[in-house]
């Protein structure tokens, strides 16, 4: 949602923010509550809803068997698309979202696109012929500011729920290999997803910035930078966005913060999510 | 009745008959009145003994109230011309919207008196802050309204150093610091005109 | 070629339950507060959200503007991991925008549009997952919606499907039953007046059996309303206090717009 404010708002945040100060009370380096869900949708191999403050993610893998990459045969593929749901504002009805999911959705692919993520081994088949495609699909229900980091938190915790089924590779007559299902429905692998990057924003308003912005925040954000941050502290994607330009010392100084931060979160993240998978599923009822 | 009964759009509420008159959020429908909106209903006595009978939305600031004819409406001068100026219309009777809506208000419809020497630069300034009554639903682009009356007109305009000014005649205000007159159509603010609504945004 | 047998020994239904028996319905109102009105609706497995935005100016197009009533507008979407097979939903493919008129007619019959003449009422709804009925889940769910936004409303629509299954009629259709490939019938009912709002039917069926098809979808479609109408009721118990008047009531809208709907 496209928040406007006045000038002196804009600047009533800003000199907050420059003293440490923000509009719900957070330091700098906080993120609002996080409420985290697994498995809820059970049509999918795995999935998962984040409710980052006021954004609403909903997240969903399925498992497909089909053709690997000529380039890397012995790889599954992992796709990833995103959906604005209409449900969150006027603006996203018909084609509104259309930008923002292309720039989401390519923005994960580029930060899972190192091997060190996930391991795609695991999801070849058969060499050349046959692999999983894991189509990784996000549904955004509401944004309410810092969309990108709910999203990316929905996606590892959907990867992480996610039971791919086991296939045996039989030998047919005719001297081919096959695939086939078990009959076994507790017969599934599942990935590591201990490798996967989540997303930290860093805004930068005045001389202060801030990580996991409100909607407000943003809206008077002068330059913000993205980066998907392993567990590690290493950063596989980047990205600077909005109109605003930056020094490059305080670049760097917002990289180590992204870093700090981003590694502290994905250990959060992991020690709940396993809490999460034993949790009773609550869905929209809640 | 049941004070704290609930009903349901397509309840009955209760018969209409002389005692009864249906209010917000009901519906009169071969002599009985349903409900159109969920909720508690609200039964409240006017003066000659009848029953408004009236079921309210549980967040009263948005009552889903779109502007119909002769409503009175609140709105803000956005953009003057010599034929018509528009404006966008922030409140209709006490409820104030949360969306505003295009209004127009033409040359003619200025005031009640001598229309054809009507200049509406003479009239409104954007931003001005107008009362005023609707007169159709216009065409496709926006709501026809009208400040024909003594009643409507500017009720809050700032003059060109940025105070508010203050009415010293139907047809002009004053600034209270640089004392310069400006013309302005201005509403004789009548008791039963305030917008309720309007006040507590202005505060 | 019934693949599946669909209807077991002593009339139980692939999921147990019996040829005039719905599946369990929870709902819930408000689910996100920046909606004029939402709600969150399941049908067993069928999950829907639907969001209400407006009454607003009409947005797009002036053309689309009409002077007498309320412009409702709808838009339909499935989520790609909804169904068993994974599929990207074309937004604006010909079954979209089909399902779009559809809700609009059937909404249109319970909206009292002329009081909210030259605006825009939006209906966003979203299927989650998907098992069967899915529009009617996704009507449900949109009046329950329009109910929370506090639009004005003649009655609460409701609808049903049913399905013949070895010559016996079977209310509110699940995903099996409704790939079988037998005739199903979706039903929209205003229930106070009894009056259809809404009709569909695909595949072949007997004559014979229209009757019986009919009667079975309205009987869906009252008893859906009533568990609505509970719904609906236990949420305002728990979620309005007792509004003081600080005005004297007026006669309100509704009664000044009263020759209009005489």
């Amino acid at each position: 949602m496209d928040v406007i404010l006045s000038k002196s708002e804009k600047i009533f945040l800003t000199h907050g923010i420059e003293e440490g100060i923000r509009e719900d009370g957070r330091a700098p380096d906080d993120y609002r509550t996080i409420d985290l869900e697994l498995s809820v949708v059970p049509n999918a191999n795995g999935s998962s809803r984040i409710k980052l403050g006021n954004s609403d993610v909903l997240a969903g893998v399925k498992c497909e068997i089909g053709e690997p990459d000529p380039g890397r045969p012995n790889e599954g593929k992992i796709i990833f698309n995103v959906d604005c749901s209409a449900n969150a504002g006027t603006e996203w009805e018909g084609r509104g979202g259309d930008d923002l999911e292309i720039e989401i959705s390519e923005f994960l692919s580029k930060a899972y696109s190192n091997k060190s993520c996930l391991d795609l081994q695991i999801l070849g088949l058969i060499p050349g012929e046959q692999c999983w495609h894991l189509y990784i699909d996000v549904l955004i229900l509401r944004n309410g500011g810092n969309i990108l980091d709910a999203v990316s938190l929905a996606v590892k915790s959907a990867l992480y729920d996610t039971e791919i089924p086991k296939v045996l590779i039989k030998m047919s007559e005719k001297g081919q290999s096959e695939v086939e299902l078990t009959d076994n429905p507790s017969d599934y692998i599942i990935m590591s997803t201990e490798n996967c990057p989540i997303f930290v924003s860093i805004c930068k308003l005045g001389k202060g910035h801030v990580v996991d912005a409100t909607a407000k925040e943003s809206a008077c954000t002068m330059a913000k930078i993205v980066s998907a941050v392993r567990k590690d502290g290493m950063i596989t994607a980047s990205q600077k966005k909005c109109s605003g330009s930056l020094q490059e010392s305080s670049v760097l100084e917002m990289y180590e913060h992204c870093r700090k931060v981003g590694m502290e979160l994905n250990k959060t993240l992991i020690s709940k999510l396993s809490e999460a998978k034993n949790a009773p599923i609550v869905g929209f009822l809640a | 009745m049941d004070k704290d009964s609930i009903f349901i759009p397509g309840d009955i509420i209760c018969p209409a008959d002389n005692n009864y008159i249906s209010g917000n959020g009901t519906v009169t429908r071969k002599n009985t009145i349903y409900a159109s909106i969920a909720g508690k209903c609200n039964f409240q006595k006017i003066e000659d003994g009848k029953t408004v009978v009236e079921i309210r939305l549980k967040n009263s600031h948005n009552q889903n109230i779109v502007p119909t004819i002769d409503c009175l409406v609140a709105a803000r001068i956005t953009n003057v011309n010599p034929r018509f100026c528009k404006c966008a219309i922030i409140s209709v009777d006490d409820v104030l919207l949360p969306e505003s809506f295009r209004g127009l208000i033409r040359k003619e419809d200025a005031r009640a008196t001598e229309k054809d020497k009507v200049e509406l630069y003479k009239s409104f300034r954007p931003g001005d802050i107008i009362l005023a009554r609707v007169l159709s639903l216009g065409d496709a682009q926006a709501y026809l309204l009208t400040t024909a009356e003594n009643e409507l007109g500017v009720v809050s305009a700032t003059s060109e150093s940025g105070e508010t000014m203050i009415p010293i005649s139907w047809c002009e205000m004053q600034c209270p610091k640089t004392l310069a007159k400006e013309n302005r159509k201005v509403a004789r603010v009548h008791k039963d005109y305030i917008i309720n609504s309007l006040v507590t945004e202005a505060e | 070629m019934a693949a599946w047998e669909l209807l077991k020994d002593q009339n139980f239904r692939l999921d147990g339950r019996k040829p005039t028996e719905l599946r369990r319905i929870e709902t819930r109102l408000g689910v996100f507060p920046n909606a004029d009105g939402s709600a969150y609706l399941e049908q067993g497995n069928t999950k829907v959200l639907a969001t209400v935005y407006g009454p607003h100016e009409v947005k797009g197009g002036r053309g689309r503007s009409n002077p007498d009533k309320a412009v409702i507008n709808c838009q339909f979407s499935k989520s790609a991991f909804s169904s068993s097979e994974r599929k990207t939903h074309m937004k604006f493919g010909r079954n979209s925008s089909e399902t779009n008129q559809h809700l609009v007619q059937a909404l249109n019959a319970a909206v009292m549009s002329h009081l909210y003449a030259r605006c825009q009422i939006d209906v966003y709804v979203e299927i989650v997952q998907s098992d069967g009925s899915d529009f009617c889940a996704c009507l449900n769910a949109s009046t329950l919606a329009l109910i929370d936004a506090g639009i004005a409303l003649k009655d609460i629509v409701t609808c049903c499907s049913a399905t013949i299954v070895d010559e016996k009629s079977v209310v509110d259709v699940n995903y099996v039953e409704e790939s079988s490939g037998s005739a199903v019938l979706i039903v929209g009912l205003l229930p106070k007046d009894e009056q259809i709002a809404y009709m569909q039917m695909k595949g072949r069926l007997h004559a014979d059996h229209l009757e019986k098809l009919l009667d079975c979808a309205v009987e869906g479609c009252r008893n859906i309303n009533n568990i609505l109408k509970e719904r609906i009721g236990e949420h305002l118990k728990t979620h309005s206090s007792h509004f003081t008047l600080t005005r004297p009531a007026t006669p309100g809208r509704a009664e000044r717009s009263r020759p209009a709907i005489a």
